[in-house]
């Protein structure tokens, strides 16, 4: 399953990248709490909304994206993958996030799970148009 | 999501194949039945229905129910509620950072 999202904004593609690839960042909108180095192979705790997640950053390309894993610090398996990419455009820029449940890693993988997730929505909402609650 | 990656796995490898989709639906559509009842409404053998049921009994999507001699299938759903609460929650919070980052964007307060 995959959620994304294109946040298009007012900003240089320079500047929005620091709002990603620093903890103090993170904390302007991310997360409320943000305990980690932004950093390949850096592991800490993030906390928003009152629960705190574990976060394993995978990798850091500078200026362009960060990938990262985080699941409910008492529940891990329950890890999904976060990936933000920092597109430059004409007036400011794109942060395209998307954001993989379980984890994955490839194009391949990324695609079928976005096909079972449309064939998941529509016999779910099949399903819940027929059965009386 | 607390059940964790691997049964969600086994879910959506499940609803992968067209057939056991259709099989899910007709459950859904009208109510528990045996293997025999939904074989006439596809081109399988019963041998062939079976298998295909068992496949969702195993992903969570079926449960067989026994009555007298018979086995009958019933759909249920709660898994498939699962995957969609975690695309809405999640889809949620990204909005809500994503407001908050715009936010950020255009009052300068970076």
């Amino acid at each position: 399953m995959i959620v994304s999202r294109d946040i298009d904004v007012d900003l240089p593609a320079d500047e929005l990248w620091s709002l990603i690839a620093d903890p103090d960042g993170w904390e302007r909108w991310l997360v409320d709490d943000a305990d980690v180095a932004i950093e390949t192979g850096a592991t800490g705790v993030v906390r928003e909304d009152g629960e705190e997640r574990a976060v394993r950053i995978d990798e850091v390309v500078d200026e362009d994206r960060i990938r990262f894993e985080w699941w409910p610090s008492e529940r891990p398996g329950d890890a999904s993958a976060v990936e933000l990419v920092v597109l430059p455009t004409a007036t400011g820029a794109v942060l395209h996030v998307t954001e993989t449940f379980p984890p994955r890693r490839t194009a391949l993988a990324r695609a079928a799970s976005s096909a079972w997730e449309v064939r998941a929505l529509a016999v779910w909402l099949s399903a819940a148009a027929l059965v009386p609650a | 999501m607390s059940q964790g990656w691997q049964p969600l796995d086994e879910l959506f490898a499940a609803l992968a194949d067209p057939t056991r989709r259709q099989i899910l639906q007709r459950l859904v559509h009208d109510g528990p039945q045996t293997a025999t009842q939904l074989a006439a409404h596809f081109p399988l053998t019963r041998q062939a229905v079976v298998k295909h049921v068992q496949t969702l009994a195993a992903a969570g999507l079926v449960a067989p129910t026994r009555v007298g001699r018979e086995v009958r299938y019933v759909a249920t759903t709660e898994r498939l509620g699962e995957a969609v609460t975690w695309l809405l929650d999640t889809g949620r919070h990204w909005d809500r950072r994503a407001d908050r980052l715009r936010r950020r964007a255009s009052t300068g307060s970076l």
